[in-house]
């Protein structure tokens, strides 16, 4: 079995799909149009990344090379956590961005909703997951699928 | 971390669970990004976090448990402009007002609880609180904790002040606590290039087509630009604040930008030159056909004529005080030349609440704009945009972030959008631009 090991940021167990951006994920431009909740699951509204857009998050592991956009995003990703309608976790070949870091770790100290992230997985990450995958992550930061 | 005896005694709840909370969020925070120590904010702050939108703000009962806990920042904060709520837009129907009042039920109480923990004043509202009549400049090297992209990478790069990007709401907790993570952009290591981008083209350059060039590219690396110094003559031509403001803007809509440095430009750039460079810094090369095609995918791929705007927006970011009197200017001298005295299309300007006292004040086309049917504002256009009650069906606009992060959005040039919100259509012939509408203050000069 394949696997990958990380930084476990906000740490955790999850098994769920993999949902994979090949470009930068921008949080904010993803889920801006849903933060009003009453649906079941939040898809990608962000019409520039064509990989993802319309494609459901809640639920899923996004992998992405890195995350973009707007300070926004920290009541973003708590927000999503809130409504219970955030991915399940998020995966990151390099260093996480303090934008991202922080609206994970508001989630998880400010609401008990943790959505975890590992980073530092390394470039193969992207090379080596496709969506739709079947991926397990460890407390311990390990990626297999 | 290393953290001091006293902030131990908070993590261990000496003073709380309120306190051990805030400083548990930074001390993760700044073990996210590897940071040594937490180190004092040294000046004021600036949050992106100024209406009660869920998503967009912070949640009111988290304000309110803050206040209630006695917490408030040391320093007065500015913040990112307020909600539309009090605004007198000529065509918001009282339909729309209404249902806009239902979609912030907790707006009074938000604002009180931000005033409460320290927002300074209204006049403080505007993503552009660096700005000669808000007065919320940092000093270079001063370490704060600001949050807002676009002011955030300003701050950084052309005034030469620490700042992380922060997230909402970890921009509040930052100047609340008073402590922000040593890490990253905060120290020198921290801020050297992580590219170099060689730009091989002759000027004019478009600053947004550019900078959003550069984030798509580098991500949330530090690009160093060199073949820029000429054309912005180091940073003295008149045009080179608006570049800076445009290029960092659309740095950090198209990647993650934070910092930059412009060879020859920017402050740091100037004072340390290429020992800036990391040693493994990537190299990109950027021609003028490559600024011309991504540039043109960023206009309106379809005519005016096609498009029938039924607003043009302008000040994303927020519009300097020259830009504003630029613009009016325009306007006034396109009416008379197209025998007008109305515009064709509902036509609003935005700039900081202190801006546009400043422009009522002592510009004489505020009351001319006024009769003309323009809207003179400060409320953030990207937030109305992406408000369901109030997004109009085709806006057209000359802000690439604006675009990017609406819908039904298209970007035209100065000119042509001058055309258009006097005669609803892009076609004749406008006056010559002389750039004096889309022009820079000095305070913004590199």
């Amino acid at each position: 079995m394949p696997c990958l090991q990380g930084r476990a940021l906000i740490a955790g167990e999850i098994a769920a799909p993999a949902a994979v951006s090949r470009v930068g994920f921008n949080p904010f431009a993803s889920f801006c149009d849903q933060f009003d909740g009453g649906i079941d699951t939040a898809v990608c509204g962000d019409p520039q990344n064509a990989e993802l857009f319309g494609e459901p998050l809640t639920g899923r592991i996004v992998l992405a090379p890195f995350c973009v956009g707007s300070t926004s995003a920290g009541p973003c990703w708590e927000r999503m956590a809130e409504l219970g309608l955030a991915p399940a976790g998020l995966l990151l070949p390099g260093d996480v961005d303090p934008l991202t870091a922080g609206g994970l770790i508001l989630a998880d100290v400010w609401l008990d909703t943790p959505i975890v992230c590992v980073d530092r997985l390394g470039p193969e990450l992207l090379d080596r997951v496709e969506t739709g995958d079947e991926l397990r992550v460890g407390r311990d930061g390990v990626v297999s699928w | 971390m290393d953290l001091t005896r006293d902030e131990r005694a908070i993590l261990d709840g000496s003073r709380g669970e309120i306190p051990r909370k805030l400083l548990l969020t930074m001390v993760r925070f700044g073990e996210a990004m590897d940071a040594e120590r937490l180190v004092p904010v040294e000046g004021p702050g600036h949050l992106v976090i100024p209406e009660s939108k869920p998503g967009v703000g912070a949640r009111t009962e988290f304000l309110e448990s803050l206040v209630d806990a006695g917490v408030r920042a040391a320093l007065p904060f500015t913040a990112d402009p307020a909600t539309i709520l009090n605004e007198t837009l000529s065509d918001l129907t009282d339909d729309q007002r209404q249902r806009l009042a239902r979609a912030y039920p907790m707006e009074v109480r938000y604002r009180e609880a931000l005033t409460k923990l320290g927002l300074r004043d209204a006049g403080g509202l505007t993503c552009t609180p660096w700005f000669e009549e808000v007065a919320n400049r940092p000093s270079y090297g001063q370490i704060v904790a600001w949050a807002e992209s676009s002011a955030v990478v300003y701050a950084n790069s052309v005034i030469g002040a620490r700042t992380h990007r922060n997230p909402g709401i970890i921009d509040l907790i930052s100047n609340v606590v008073g402590k922000t993570p040593l890490a990253g952009l905060l120290t020198d290591e921290g801020r050297r290039a992580s590219w170099l981008v060689e730009v091989e083209a002759a000027g004019p350059i478009n600053g947004q087509v550019l900078g959003y060039l550069v984030g798509r590219e580098v991500g949330d690396g530090i690009p160093w630009v060199s073949g820029l110094a000429d054309m912005l003559k180091g940073g003295e031509h008149p045009a080179s604040g608006k570049f800076l403001r445009d290029f960092g803007t659309n740095a950090s809509v198209g990647g993650g930008v934070g910092l930059f440095h412009l060879e020859g430009v920017t402050v740091e750039a100037k004072r340390y030159g290429r020992r800036l460079i990391r040693d493994d810094a990537r190299r990109l090369t950027i021609n003028a056909e490559r600024i011309e095609s991504v540039g043109a995918s960023l206009r309106a791929d379809r005519p005016v004529e096609e498009l029938r705007p039924n607003k043009v927006l302008l000040g994303c970011p927020h519009l300097t005080y020259d830009q504003l009197c630029g613009w009016t200017d325009a306007v006034e001298s396109e009416l008379a030349r197209a025998g007008r005295d109305r515009l064709a299309v509902e036509t609003v300007f935005v700039a900081a609440p202190d801006v546009v006292s400043r422009f009522r004040a002592e510009h004489p086309g505020f009351a001319t704009l006024a009769l003309a049917g323009g809207h003179v504002g400060s409320f953030c256009l990207e937030a109305f945009m992406q408000d369901p009650i109030l997004a109009p069906a085709c806006v057209v606009t000359n802000s690439n972030k604006l675009r990017y992060y609406s819908r039904n959005v298209y970007m035209l040039d100065d000119e042509a959008l001058l055309r258009v919100m006097v005669t609803g259509n892009a076609e004749g012939g406008a006056a010559p631009s002389t750039g004096a509408f889309s022009g820079t203050s000095p305070e913004d000069r590199a």
